[in-house]
């Protein structure tokens, strides 16, 4: 009977204490085979540890508070770690724009001692809006400014340092990898359309001007990219009960600063691979019987071959001879043959190839056109040439002789019958890049007309309120004017000493003045145009037999090909008169023609529309 | 006035020279902006408040005798003004910045009605901390707790002035609080 070391199952395996993993050492023994086994197992355990928390804060402005008619403030301004809002002498200016870095000034009293405006440089400077109650107690706080000190300027004789602070935009975009940037900013790059030797700020850069964004370190600190668009419902509204009066301020954009056709020029240059394939045929014109008839000089094999192979053109197949007989009788009147003569040959045939590399140019015009700005402004023109060029270097695939058949990869093309590869695979400055290249000059233009369409400003002094950022989208609805836009400037002043509190919104607002019917096209790359269409030259080349020494045979031609002989002085048609040819075999293959050699350019245009956004705005008297 | 002394910066102005009349005003000051909204309303934002000015004058026989203070520095101001806080409720919280010597603790009085006039009545106080607790009156319709600031300051040098005929000396003492 066999022993079992180990336990059997099911088991239930109880702890009361925690404890850390458990191991089960498990033999499972059966004297039947099971399709499965399963392990029916219970831990159990009699402590439970609690949820995880974090303990946080969150800044949640209270409308009821800054929207209230009276209402009491604070501002907290922490410089370098120490908290000096009780020694603030003056206004906290801020001010924050898109595209730019966010600004703040402020005047302060530094306590009594030596200063060093220098130790103030480089410090972290946060500035946020207090919310009190009536007694000074604190209800909510919003950060307004979050930034680096650039510049500490001390007065003396009013014993006042003046701090001007930055978000830095530029230096932080700078500092970081490309990487990093085309994550946080998103959009299209190709390095035949912008620089790629620039910094990072100017790659930033680059990459948002294909999307309709803007970028900007916020009110937190935080590099964001905000979309342009106005949201559908806005954020905040203002009405003539929240926003001071005699401030609303409409400046629309200059009609020779917008761009209504956007026209892109984009040639691609690059080398078509030919390989044209051409069959030789020795014709057998003569035949057997003339040759035994006149006993002109037997054209050796050795001779075609090295003819054949000696010219540009590669022998791709092997040659496909017409033998001269074995022994035997042959011809009328019958004549005998004596054979043997495998050296030598009376026709033959082969298939020969030439390579060579032929430049073409596509040219792309691609226009990006917006039909609605158009209608109502006219036409603006927008023009950007590019030229990318595939680079490949064609020597080999000329003067390399040695191939057996078609390219790799190579297509007959109905065009012109003969085999072409376009070398534009490569990755950096191929077909696939020059695509990508489109795409992101198509998506850039449509992105200059968008901007411009959202040059015009609506400003207003509203009642300060702590919660507005740039991503914010307002709607002012006041009497002789509603409009609402995104939030493009807050210029923003808190006061201590005085109890006053400013602010200055810029709104930018899209418009297009036309019908709004224009929809807007994918901006993919616009197809490859069909290759230009050439002539159709012969595939096949014969060649044939010029025989010397006869009556009728006409002068010599040196520029003749195939097989040159005389017939013997004891042939049929033997004429001492007659011309002596020099006896040679010679292959002239034909020229490849112009049209197939020279660089070629060929057009490809395509129009896009693009459709501009159309912020509410109406204005009356 | 002869219960209680004006004290300025430790130094107790004499009765003599406040022998002709003393007067003191409190100005509030605050830190406040207002602002007329395009629908005309009118807004008022506020950071700090609370804190006064005062204005000191009195005229007496012999000078006051200030010049000897150090200006450049605060100085705590025992007022002889009153203030006072009216309440419907007996139970009103005082500034902590009040004189607490004897002869100006704050006190508190009681409105009642006799048939149709009213008549002010003095009523008991109780005051810990800053919170004073006034002793009910019945029929009482409203409370008042008066007390005498006691302020931190700082003064300007007073001015001072003699009139020809007679003695009389006048001075002027302005400081605003800390």
């Amino acid at each position: 009977m066999a022993t079992y070391p180990a336990s059997l199952l099911p088991m239930e395996l109880t702890t009361d204490r925690q404890v850390p993993a458990s191991t089960l050492p498990m033999q499972l023994s059966t004297d039947k085979v099971v399709p499965a086994s399963t392990l029916p197992m219970r831990l159990a355990s009699l402590t439970l540890s609690p949820a995880v928390t974090l303990p946080m804060v969150l800044e949640a402005p209270d409308p009821a508070h800054f929207t209230a008619a009276g209402a009491t403030w604070g501002a907290l301004v922490v410089l370098g770690g120490v908290d000096v809002s009780a020694s603030i002498a003056g206004p906290v200016s801020i001010d924050h724009e898109e595209m730019a870095s966010g600004r703040c000034e402020l005047v302060f009293s530094p306590a009594a001692g030596a200063i060093d405006p220098e130790q103030y440089e480089n410090q972290p400077l946060q500035v946020s809006f207090l919310g009190l109650d009536g007694s000074g107690a604190e209800i909510y706080r919003a950060r307004r400014f979050t930034g680096v000190v650039e510049v500490a300027i001390y007065d003396p004789d009013q014993g006042r340092m003046t701090i001007h602070a930055t978000t830095d935009l530029q230096g932080r975009l700078e500092g970081m990898s490309r990487d990093v940037i085309a994550g946080v900013v998103g959009g299209l790059y190709s390095e035949h359309i912008f620089d790629d030797t620039a910094d990072g700020y100017q790659y930033a850069l680059d990459r948002l001007s294909t999307q309709p964004a803007e970028i900007h370190i916020d009110n937190y600190g935080q590099l964001v990219v905000v979309p342009w668009a106005a949201k559908a419902v806005a954020d905040v509204e203002f009405t003539d009960a929240n926003r001071f009066d005699d401030t609303l301020n409409f400046d629309r954009v200059q009609r020779r600063d917008l761009v209504t056709r956007f026209t892109v020029n984009l040639d691609f240059r690059y080398v078509r691979l030919r390989h044209r394939e051409m069959n030789v045929s020795w014709i057998n014109q003569l035949g057997l019987c003339h040759y035994l008839d006149n006993n002109w000089k037997l054209a050796s094999k050795d001779m075609v071959r090295s003819a054949a192979d000696g010219t540009e053109w590669t022998r791709l197949s092997d040659i496909a001879w017409v033998e001269l007989p074995p022994t035997g009788t042959y011809c009328t009147p019958p004549r005998g043959w004596a054979g043997g003569a495998t050296t030598f040959a009376l026709g033959a045939s082969w298939k020969a190839a030439r390579r060579w590399a032929q430049t073409l140019t596509e040219q792309y015009q691609l226009v990006l056109v917006a039909p609605d700005l158009a209608e109502s402004v006219g036409n603006q023109v927008l023009s950007e040439d590019y030229g990318i060029e595939a680079t490949y270097d064609a020597t080999d695939f000329e003067q390399i002789k040695d191939f057996e058949g078609a390219p790799g990869g190579a297509v007959l093309s109905a065009e012109t019958q003969d085999w072409t590869l376009e070398a534009t695979a490569s990755e950096t400055d191929g077909r696939a890049a020059m695509a990508a290249a489109q795409a992101c000059v198509l998506a850039k233009g449509r992105v200059e007309i968008l901007g411009r369409a959202r040059g015009n400003r609506l400003t207003f002094s509203p009642s300060y309120r702590p919660d507005i950022t740039l991503a914010t989208t307002a709607r002012v609805n006041t009497p002789g004017l509603v409009g609402k836009g995104k939030v493009r400037r807050i210029q923003e002043a808190m006061d201590p000493t005085t109890g006053e509190l400013s602010m200055e919104l810029g709104l930018a607002i899209s418009r297009h003045g036309g019908s709004g019917l224009a929809v807007d096209d994918p901006l993919t790359a616009a197809p490859q145009p069909v290759a230009p269409a050439e002539d159709a030259t012969p595939r096949t080349y014969t060649l044939g037999y010029r025989i010397g020494s006869t009556a009728f045979s006409p002068a010599e031609d040196p520029d003749w090909d195939g097989y040159v002989a005389n017939v013997a002085s004891n042939g049929a048609l033997y004429d001492a008169n007659g011309p002596v040819y020099r006896e040679r075999f010679t292959v002239t293959m034909p020229e490849i023609e112009a049209a197939a050699r020279d660089a070629t350019a060929v057009q490809q245009a395509q129009t896009y529309q693009v459709a501009v956004p159309q912020d509410e705005l109406t204005m009356s008297a | 006035m002869a219960k209680r002394n004006l004290i300025i910066g430790g130094i107790t102005v004499p009765l003599h020279a406040v022998l002709e009349g003393i007067q003191q005003t409190y100005d509030p000051l605050q830190a406040r902006s207002r602002g007329r909204l395009a629908d005309g309303s009118l807004q008022q934002r506020t950071t700090w408040s609370g804190k006064v000015a005062t204005s000191i004058r009195g005229r007496g026989v012999i000078p006051a005798g200030l010049q000897g203070l150090d200006y450049t520095q605060p100085l705590v101001i025992s007022c002889v003004a009153h203030r006072a806080i009216t309440s419907a409720g007996r139970v009103i919280t005082l500034p902590a910045a009040r004189r607490s010597d004897a002869g100006s603790l704050p006190y508190g009085r009681a409105e009642v009605m006799r048939g149709n006039t009213p008549q002010w009545v003095d009523t008991g106080i109780d005051v810990v901390d800053d919170v004073a607790t006034l002793t009910e009156v019945p029929g009482a319709v409203r409370y008042q707790a008066v007390y005498f600031p006691e302020i931190t300051v700082f003064a300007d040098p007073p001015a001072e002035s003699k009139d020809g005929h007679g003695t009389v000396f006048g001075w002027q003492i302005t400081a605003e609080e800390k």
